[in-house]
């Protein structure tokens, strides 16, 4: 009994994980850039669903959802137009990028701490305490919003990759962006587009993980253990980011109770490195362009 | 591979071995005045400068080493704090638990990271994005064993009770020999990487860091480069690591988690990219500065991010560059390119 709570509660965070994956997979096809400040967007979209909250406490959960993640995908939107682009547009160095994510991710975190303080926040609604019984197994309501979310979002996301000519255009992008240009893609548009959906979706996950523990200006670090979701299932894979993002949910929900949660974060990692001694690529690499 | 292959490839064309002479006597003119300034400035202002100034040599130390893999050879690492932690914590267990001497437990402690380091270099033989990514998850792990392995490492509590430096039975505790010691720390270390820089090795980081393909298809062994490198940059900052627990007499997994990696980051980066002299700029500077803003504590790690980002698009090859870029103007002439943009 306590285990199958123990693999739900470590599937549904690996739902989180695999939503601030998914963002750092989009971004990585779009532009080919690892963005460390994905974790630092989740932060945000908690952060604006928190005040969100604040200012209207009758709204629906939904409601606060979509708000933050709107509030988060127009941010988004102009940080990648006034920072990551130009730098891009300059054929700038791997590393002089990675630097200049893990710049904003700082001035995000400090910035928010300024503004919403050092302590971590609680959203106060009642679905934070509600639990629901299934099957004997008492279970927070918010896990259902979770998997639900999730579900939604891989439909969501398989219907634009495979309906649409902007989720044409992003498949072109990650596959060869010179061609793709040729072919009279607009290479900004896609990476506009594939920033916005990124964080959204780091939005969403910052508010679905609020009701389950807490919003605090530090936590992008929570999000840093989505890269290693990211990684594990193939940076650039959509598929593979949710399946890494659970891996990582579930190893170390599992592997905190044998070996002791102060390692969780850990665990993560060591699963990472594990994958990656095994394939070097993860697990679902295809024939995509290597940073 | 003949080194003449080697060096085509690190030298931009053009450039000429009378030019490559000159910068090399340069350099070594930076070595002497930078030096000459870190010998005279903290001793005449005394008292607490020599207490910073030893800790902005700790932290130049571990840039330098950091500068030679990442600004050099182009090898990220994002958890090199870690490396700081191990030589810190070997040396102090060494010298506690074992009684080893200070020197020998120095010694251990630079090779047991520089081993650590191969360790992580072999189990994540992996290039670009793969290779940042795991250096970083290595790096919390580490930490994570620092703070939780609590009956060897004392974990969150530290450790206290650190052993005096103890050189052929005479001690040293006071301010003074603890800057002395960390100068002679410094200077070898700088002389070191120095020399490297200007070998055959050296311009084999810099191809790897240009273009790491075009590197191996002229025939420099790519694969073993990458792991001295990172051999190197992880015993530079396990040598720094052994000095940082005698001076702040405590020893605490604090020191050493993912925040202070990035501050190494920082440091090469606002130094400038490339640039040894660079590097221990970057350590004056943030470590210099927090000290006398210690009334907005809260903004420090703020501040040091709108600094990187400022710094990294008004000064792209950071205060070194501009340093440079000075001396260039007032010479009136093109000096050669040395360091790689």
């Amino acid at each position: 009994m306590n285990a199958v709570i123990q693999i739900l509660s470590g599937l549904t965070i690996g739902c989180i994980y695999g939503l601030v994956a998914l963002g750092f997979s989009m971004i990585f096809r779009a532009m080919g850039l690892v963005n460390f400040a994905q974790g630092d967007i989740m932060m945000l979209g908690g952060f604006l669903g928190y005040t969100a909250l604040s200012i209207a406490p009758e709204l629906p959960f939904v409601f606060i959802l979509v708000i933050a993640m709107i509030a988060t995908g127009l941010f988004g939107f102009v940080i990648e137009r006034v920072a990551y682009r130009p730098a891009l547009k300059r054929n700038a160095d791997q590393i002089y990028l990675v630097l200049l994510t893990l710049g904003i991710g700082i001035v995000l975190a400090n910035a928010a701490r300024l503004f919403w303080g050092a302590n971590p926040v609680v959203y106060k609604i009642p679905l934070t305490f509600d639990i629901v019984h299934v099957g004997g197994y008492p279970l927070p309501r918010v896990y259902f919003y979770i998997v639900g979310f999730m579900t939604l979002t891989i439909i969501a996301l398989n219907l634009l990759f495979t309906k649409t000519w902007t989720g044409l255009a992003l498949r072109a992008v990650s596959q060869d962006p010179t061609t793709s240009r040729l072919m009279g893609i607009d290479p900004g548009r896609s990476s506009s587009v594939a920033f916005v959906i990124a964080s959204m979706l780091g939005a969403a996950a910052g508010v679905l993980y609020a009701p389950l523990f807490y919003v605090s200006f530090d936590m992008g670090a929570v999000g840093l253990k989505a890269f290693a979701a990211a990684i594990i299932g193939s940076l650039g894979s959509v598929f593979g980011a949710v399946v890494g993002g659970l891996i990582v949910g579930l190893a170390e929900t599992i592997g905190g109770q044998i070996i002791g949660t102060e390692f969780q974060d850990s665990i993560a990692f060591a699963v990472m490195i594990a994958v990656l001694l095994l394939r070097p690529q993860g697990l679902f690499a295809q024939n995509r362009r290597v940073a | 591979m003949s080194s003449s292959t080697a060096t085509s490839a690190a030298v931009p064309t053009g450039s000429t071995s009378l030019s490559l002479q000159r910068s090399r006597r340069t350099d070594w003119l930076v070595f002497l005045v930078v030096m000459a300034t870190f010998a005279l400035v903290p001793p005449l202002l005394g008292g607490f400068a020599l207490y910073i100034a030893t800790i902005v040599a700790i932290f130049a130390i571990a840039a330098l080493g950091l500068q030679i893999m990442v600004g050099l050879a182009g090898q990220l690492s994002l958890g090199h704090a870690a490396f700081l932690g191990v030589g810190a914590y070997t040396s102090v267990l060494l010298q506690k638990l074992y009684g080893v001497p200070f020197l020998a437990a120095v010694a251990i402690a630079t090779l047991a990271s520089a081993l650590v380091g191969l360790l992580m270099g072999q189990l994540v033989r992996l290039s670009g994005i793969y290779f940042k990514i795991a250096t970083f998850g290595f790096g919390i792990i580490v930490y994570q064993l620092l703070s939780n392995w609590s009956s060897v490492t004392g974990g969150h509590t530290g450790l206290i009770g650190i052993p005096p430096i103890r050189i052929l039975g005479t001690v040293f505790r006071d301010r003074l020999s603890m800057f002395i010691i960390a100068m002679i720390y410094l200077a070898v270390t700088y002389a070191l990487l120095l020399r490297l820089t200007h070998g055959r090795a050296g311009r084999a980081f810099r191809a790897l860091g240009q273009n790491e393909a075009a590197a191996q298809s002229i025939g420099i062994p790519a694969a073993s480069y990458k792991m001295a490198v990172i051999a190197i940059g992880c015993g530079a900052a396990g040598l720094a690591g052994t000095l940082l627990p005698h001076v702040y007499n405590f020893l605490n997994p604090e020191e050493f988690t993912w925040l202070q990696s990035l501050v190494l980051l920082i440091i090469i980066t606002v130094g400038g990219l490339g640039s040894l002299p660079g590097a221990i700029v970057g350590a004056v500077v943030l470590v210099v500065v927090p000290e006398y803003l210690r009334a907005f504590q809260e903004y420090k790690m703020l501040a040091y991010g709108v600094l990187l980002i400022v710094s990294m698009i008004f000064m792209p090859r950071g205060i070194a560059g501009i340093v440079q870029g000075l001396v260039t103007r007032i010479r009136g002439r093109h000096a050669p390119a040395e360091t790689p943009s």
